[in-house]
């Protein structure tokens, strides 16, 4: 029911429903479509969760074939995208929590264009002038600092901070309010400045 | 004031370290290697299932791949073949109990469906038998 106060939002058309009506009947080459588009999008959320390549791939690869079996029961009530990033956030919640505090870090390759973003300048301006160490370092930093966070904060951390997704999104996909997300979001960085100080000054 | 200025501006530089992460990207070429991966693994779990599960899968596939109208449609014809099935089945116990007794003199044998008796060529009982289906002839009985 519309009211002035609330209008009903108008929900975006689902872009993948093509391909995805296509998937549901078994044209494989149409799921491989969007293995191919969502695939750097995923990789982001479970990396910096994560922050290993070997497990980063094996959760992937459990989220891609877990989808394909339910693709049949996926109802459109979201986008294809919103429903794939629940599973991919459930599912590295659920594969930290069998992992533990194993903590076998490895580091992502950096587009060179880093070099020109104004806060990467300010990070290391007053550090080395050698910035591949420093692009290394920070790297380093962050993913300890990261790591040290709790599997949730870190998950709202990723979300927000690093794939700038909205509050609002965040709350649905992790099922809480989003006083709840702001909450722990607000906590994270706290956390975080203490990680980093030794780094920032 | 100062001290809050300075906790905001703290939060500032830890957001904008954690933005720099969005530059980050995997090993060359993983991205390529992950589809080849995952039809390995697709092939794999295919291999290891039994037929019967793989048929089932086609079913639902299948099922859930008609409108919504069709799939009443399909549950409405289950279940009415369900009852009928029943139907027939209890109308042919209920025959048996109630007739049990009659003479020889024209014994019709009531087979309920999907009963295991089938009147063999030759047998003398079963010359003077009629096979009729326990619920029709109920239904005659009552017309």
């Amino acid at each position: 029911m519309k009211s002035k106060k609330n209008p009903q939002k108008k929900r975006k058309p689902d872009e993948d429903k093509g391909l995805v009506a296509r998937a549901r009947n078994g044209d494989t080459v149409a799921f491989d479509e969007l293995v191919v588009k969502y695939t750097p999008r995923l990789y982001g959320l479970v990396y910096h969760m994560t922050s290993n390549h070997e497990d980063t791939h094996d959760v992937l690869q459990d989220v891609f074939a877990k989808a394909y079996r339910s693709l049949k029961r996926f109802q459109e009530k979201s986008t294809f995208y919103t429903w794939i990033y629940s599973i991919s956030v459930n599912m590295t919640l659920n594969f930290l929590k069998k992992r533990g505090r194993r903590r076998t870090m490895s580091l992502d390759d950096v587009d060179m264009a880093i070099e020109r973003d104004p806060d990467f300048i300010e990070a290391t301006s007053k550090s080395d002038p050698v910035r591949e160490v420093n692009i290394t370092e920070l790297q380093e930093r962050l993913n300890i600092a990261l790591q040290e966070l709790s599997d949730d904060h870190r998950a709202v951390v990723t979300m927000f901070d690093i794939q700038g997704m909205p509050h609002a999104e965040i709350s649905k996909i992790l099922g809480v309010s989003e006083g709840t997300v702001r909450s722990r979001l607000f906590y994270a960085h706290r956390q975080l400045q203490n990680y980093l100080e030794e780094f920032r000054k | 004031m100062k001290s809050e200025e300075a906790e905001e501006q703290k939060y500032d530089q830890v957001e904008k370290l954690l933005h720099l992460k969005r530059y980050e990207q995997p090993p060359e070429g993983f991205y390529e290697r992950f589809l080849d991966d995952l039809h390995d693994r697709q092939r794999v779990e295919i291999m290891q299932r039994s037929a019967w599960s793989l048929f089932w899968d086609r079913v639902e596939t299948w099922f859930w791949g008609v409108g919504t109208r069709k799939r009443v449609y399909l549950a409405g014809l289950a279940y009415a073949t369900v009852m009928i099935g029943l139907f027939f089945r209890v109308g042919g116990e209920d025959y048996q109990a109630n007739n049990g007794s009659q003479g020889e003199q024209s014994t019709t044998v009531v087979y309920g469906v999907g009963s295991s008796k089938v009147p063999v060529l030759g047998d003398e009982k079963s010359s003077n038998e009629s096979i009729v289906p326990a619920g029709i002839k109920s239904f005659l009985r009552e017309f």
